[in-house]
């Protein structure tokens, strides 16, 4: 099998146990910094779990008997299809379980017939929202409404057989739950967490989240295919928000000032993922994170334990129902409105990321050195200038792109210093006489040596090193021989960066 | 500090002894996951699945006893067992067909039913680890560190106390070097 040593080494496994322990022994991979990571994930991690099962063994409050009305405890997080049942029963959980989707934005239902048993909400009814108008988004969010609903020890048994069912087939609970909805009624002061915040609060606001997280760390806003800067990183956003002003005001409703400027100019790679590009709401592909997986993605949830801790701020924590993994949230009332602490399901990412400026350096070094490396001695014509070993360049078989001695030397110019091209139009391999290019084959080595020849189409900058603000030094190897490198000085001149030597390998 | 040691800890400050516990395998189990997950799994999933073995050993602290076995064997154990589940569930997210025994380390996809390939595949696995071994120092540091444990040069300068740049010249011929002797030694098997 001949294949490239990179991937063989990319495919690198240890044969056996014993060689692994040696490997971790002699060659530890963790500097501190990832242990003290690994050990605050575990203590979090240890931290969740632990509230879970503190919270599965305090039971919800179940009435008893078909007509008295309790209200509702908020049922703790809970992992036992038991547990589920009393989550089923206790809140009409046709939205959550039935949709497996988050309630719409707008707050719930409000009702206040309490005392009769007969009536029953009806989920699907949309109310008057309490916020700021949320744009159409393309997500699937649901747009019933979660009720909260009283529960009787009668629906709790007639779904306790279907339970099993419920997990598997949302609809089934569904359907179980309204049919026995007769015994179930809504009550307002359960849906109320304390004076001007509700769970619809909580729901929408996390809902807001899970979109910001949609937009910003997993698929981003739909764009169009077509980039509309030079360096093709910007891609125009095509529907969600018409305006980078319109985003700017989504994320700034949803969290903390603070927490809405690191959004917007650093999540999650350091820099500014969307920007207003001529007046257009543009996705800086070079922000985004490429290929991010997680196991949640936070639609189907379930949000308990709202504690208000300070006037100003509210604690709730938050089950992903599919994943099964939960974690705790603030929000802060800011100028009267509730907001998020910060971007709740994805953390910004802390890692060495090349800024956009060095990026863009790198990029352009690497054509340069690809444009010289492709430099070639030239396919000839079969008769020299007269009294001389110049010979005429075949533009036809020589695979060049210039067709003669001023489009030749507009190329050099594209790469080269001015210094560099003055030299090589004459005193170089190539000479250009009455706008014909020329080759000296008393100077151009044209029997390079067997072995020689290195495949230099696809390579791989490094070790850019400035010499002052101007002028850097650069290193390229090639991908298919990385024994073989070469090294240049560039420097930037009238707005674009040049080579500043011209190829010797192609000398005698 | 010796098993006894850490479980006298654990019953007095387990916090400590969860942090000494880290410190002390933290490397051993990043090693057993990366080998399981190299290719699937990106660093930061690795150092994921590396918390998860070590709550999964703190949550079953309760039945651990010293005289039942050394700590380490039963923190390797669980840590290949995460690294399968998470192999799995990475791997099915990705639509990889590739199969998994438990007690197979994974080389290569193979494509199934052809027992002669992946018995080479290994075999060529092997054989490439001896060489980088046989490289000599810091070159094996540098071979392991950039392609087992994916660092960066910058990082493997860190380790190493060498310019990125020196990191990479010398990954570069240390490449060139493998590149050789696998070749020899593959038309030495031709001859």
């Amino acid at each position: 099998m001949n294949r490239r040593i990179d991937d063989e080494l990319r495919q690198l496994h240890c044969p056996d146990d014993r060689s692994v322990e040696e490997l971790a022994e002699q060659y530890p991979a963790l500097d501190a910094a990832a242990i003290d990571r690994i050990d605050a994930m575990c203590e979090r991690k240890l931290s969740e779990r632990m509230n879970m099962t503190e919270m599965m063994s305090e039971a919800a409050t179940v009435a008893t008997g078909v007509t008295k009305i309790t209200r509702t405890q908020w049922i703790r997080p809970v992992t036992t299809a038991a547990a589920c049942l009393l989550l089923v029963a206790g809140i009409a959980g046709t939205a959550l379980l039935g949709g497996n989707k988050l309630p719409s934005t707008t707050p719930l239902p409000v009702s206040t017939d309490v005392t009769d048993p007969d009536s029953t909400t009806d989920p699907d009814k949309e109310t008057t929202p309490n916020t700021e108008t949320i744009p159409n988004t393309e997500t699937n969010a649901n747009t019933e409404s979660a009720s909260a609903v009283i529960v009787t020890e009668t629906v709790v048994s007639a779904v306790t057989t279907d339970m099993t069912a419920a997990m598997s087939d949302p609809t089934a609970a569904a359907s179980t739950a309204a049919a026995t909805s007769t015994t179930t009624v809504s009550a307002v002061e359960n849906d109320e967490i304390f004076e001007g915040l509700t769970m619809s609060d909580l729901y929408a606001l996390f809902d807001r989240n899970v979109r910001c997280m949609e937009y910003f760390c997993s698929e981003g806003l739909p764009t169009s295919s077509e980039t509309v800067d030079e360096h093709g990183f910007l891609y125009p956003v095509t529907s969600v928000f018409t305006s980078f002003a319109e985003l700017e005001s989504f994320v700034r409703d949803t969290y903390v000032s603070t927490a809405a400027d690191e959004i917007l100019t650093e999540y999650p790679l350091g820099g500014p993922l969307y920007k207003d590009y001529n007046g257009k709401l543009c996705f800086d592909n070079f922000y985004a994170v490429q290929g991010y997986c997680y196991t949640a993605d936070w639609k189907d949830v379930k949000i308990f334990n709202p504690a208000r801790v300070a006037p100003d701020r509210v604690v709730f924590d938050v089950v992903d129902i599919s994943d099964q993994t939960g974690m705790t949230c603030d929000a802060y009332l800011e100028n009267g409105v509730w907001k998020l602490e910060k971007l709740y399901g994805y953390d910004k990412v802390e890692q060495d990321h090349m800024s956009k400026e060095a990026f863009i350096l790198e990029q352009t070094l690497h054509q340069l050195a690809l444009a010289d490396l492709e430099m070639d001695i030239y396919c000839i014509e079969d008769e020299p200038l007269e009294g001389t070993a110049l010979y005429p360049v075949d533009y036809t078989h020589a695979g060049v792109t210039f067709t003669d001695g001023a489009s030749f030397e507009k190329h050099l110019k594209g790469i080269y210093h001015e210094e560099a091209v003055d030299y090589m139009l004459n005193h170089y391999i190539y000479r250009v006489i009455d706008n014909v290019v020329y080759v000296d084959t008393e100077k151009a080595e044209m029997d390079p040596p067997a072995g020689s020849y290195v495949d230099w189409r696809e390579i791989t900058v490094y070790d850019i090193q400035f010499k002052d603000e101007t002028t850097c030094t650069f290193s390229v190897y090639s991908n298919a021989d990385p024994a073989a490198d070469m090294e240049y000085t560039a420097a930037y001149v009238n707005g674009s960066w040049k080579i500043c030597t011209f190829p010797t390998r192609l000398l005698k | 500090m010796t098993d006894a040691e850490w479980y006298s800890l654990l019953q007095t400050s387990p916090r400590e002894a969860r942090r000494v516990l880290i410190e002390q395998y933290a490397n051993l189990v990043y090693a057993i996951v990366r080998n399981k997950l190299g290719g699937v799994a990106s660093r930061e999933d690795i150092e994921d699945c590396v918390s998860d073995v070590f709550v999964a050993l703190f949550e079953q602290t309760q039945s651990y006893r010293p005289e039942n076995g050394s700590l380490k064997g039963y923190l390797s154990t669980i840590a290949k067992r995460t690294a399968i589940d998470a192999w799995r569930r990475l791997t099915y997210r990705q639509n990889i067909t590739s199969s998994m025994d438990e007690d197979e380390t994974l080389v290569l996809p193979a494509a199934q039913d052809d027992t002669e390939q992946e018995v080479m595949e290994k075999f060529r696995n092997k054989r490439l680890w001896e060489i980088i071994k046989g490289l000599g120092e810091p070159d094996t540091a540098i071979i392991i560190r950039q392609y087992f444990y994916e660092q960066t040069a910058k990082e493997i300068g860190n380790a190493l106390s060498m310019t990125a740049a020196a990191v990479q010249k010398r990954s570069i011929r240390a490449r060139a070097r493998i590149k050789e002797l696998l070749q020899a030694e593959q038309e030495g098997e031709l001859l």
